[in-house]
């Protein structure tokens, strides 16, 4: 029997959505409030950055069979279409809607109560999704040893064979990929 | 409208339904199939100028699947396999195949969740397969064990081996016990 949807990892929310629409709405309640976060850091502005998350989402249910968990983790794949999304709106000063068209979706209207909500929420938001967001951007070495290191609790050794790299490596790939968050996280915050 | 990410995840329920319900889902982007196709060609070249002379002077040892470099059984004595939950099954007629591999494990302070025959027992290449996320655990199982494929999990081994086990051993013919 597969475990109840909250305790799977994104990657396996991923590989059930096709079938289980619920296991794409755990992923997304998962991030949502982060990846907004990171929306409207960009765009300090509540209603772009709702745009933005429904697309992305959208593009990422609309997607979700094409993603590969041999490539990467699945915050990884969100962010990196979340990247194009911004991308988009930077190019055409409008947010891209071909995803919600896709799949039928209306776009949504806000009020002011709900425009202030999404505010509020990224402010709140702000640390932890700039984390992942930042984590997401490393090179895919560092961030592969910082994942395994920090959020899967591995021992050098285990990374360092795993990875077919020497401790040492490992070890200088878990400093510079922490070194560089540390250097991003704060880069904002001087 | 004040619950924008409630009516976000309703819009979203709804259109995976209609997308599960008729079976519609997008393999691969038009783009995507453009870069795929390019992709294709230049590796196909890159193996006919670099790879195939090097493979020439090699023996063929490394099926597909494996993205670790492999190690000899029992090389890698001292490393730790603790908090990695492991599933194993023969896939042999010979007995106690299974049951020496999760010693080798658990010497190691692997979790193994069980050990059981697998109900295909004409298997000939031992293979390690895990769930997203932990290919890297699953790589560490497969060099304790010397097993050089490594692979996702599909979904019938995913079913047979249950929600606790993030890695699964399936041990064929060619396994020696380290």
């Amino acid at each position: 029997m597969d475990p109840p949807a909250t305790e799977r990892s994104d990657e396996e929310l991923l590989a059930a959505a096709r079938a289980e629409p619920e296991a794409f709405a755990v992923f997304y309640r998962r991030h949502v409030r982060a990846l907004s976060a990171y929306f409207w850091r960009r765009t300090r502005d509540a209603e772009t950055t709702a745009d933005l998350a429904a697309e992305t989402f959208a593009a990422a249910l609309d997607g979700c069979a094409r993603f590969d968990p041999t490539r990467g983790p699945a915050i990884g794949w969100l962010y990196g279409i979340a990247h194009r999304q911004l991308g988009t709106l930077a190019r055409r000063g409008t947010v891209e809607q071909r995803a919600r068209r896709r799949l039928g979706m209306v776009r949504l209207e806000l009020d002011d109560a709900a425009l202030e909500r999404i505010e509020a929420d990224a402010v709140r938001e702000g640390p932890q999704a700039r984390v992942l967001e930042e984590l997401a951007g490393l090179p895919a070495e560092q961030r592969a040893a910082v994942e395994a290191r920090v959020l899967h609790e591995l021992d050098y050794a285990q990374i360092a064979l795993a990875a077919g790299a020497s401790e040492v490596v490992v070890r200088k790939r878990v400093s510079r990929g922490l070194a560089a968050l540390r250097g991003r996280l704060g880069r904002d915050e001087g | 409208m004040s619950d924008f990410y409630g009516q976000l995840e309703r819009q979203l329920v709804d259109a995976g339904r209609r997308r599960a319900e008729r079976g519609r889902w997008r393999p691969m982007a038009g783009r995507g199939r453009g870069r795929l196709a390019v992709a294709t060609a230049a590796l196909v070249l890159l193996a006919a100028v670099v790879l195939v002379p090097a493979l020439r002077s090699e023996s063929a040892r490394s099926p597909a699947g494996s993205a670790a470099p492999p190690a000899p059984p029992g090389a890698q004595r001292d490393v730790s396999l603790r908090g990695i939950s492991v599933a194993i099954f023969n896939a042999t007629t010979t007995a106690g195949l299974g049951r020496a591999a999760a010693d080798v494990l658990q010497r190691r302070e692997a979790s193994v969740r069980g050990v059981a025959t697998d109900i295909d027992q004409d298997r000939a290449r031992s293979v390690v397969e895990h769930r997203p996320g932990v290919a890297t655990q699953a790589r560490l199982v497969a060099d304790v064990l010397g097993v050089r494929d490594v692979r996702p999990l599909s979904q019938a081994s995913s079913r047979q081996a249950g929600a606790d086990a993030a890695v699964v051993v399936r041990l064929g013919a060619d396994h020696r016990t380290p």
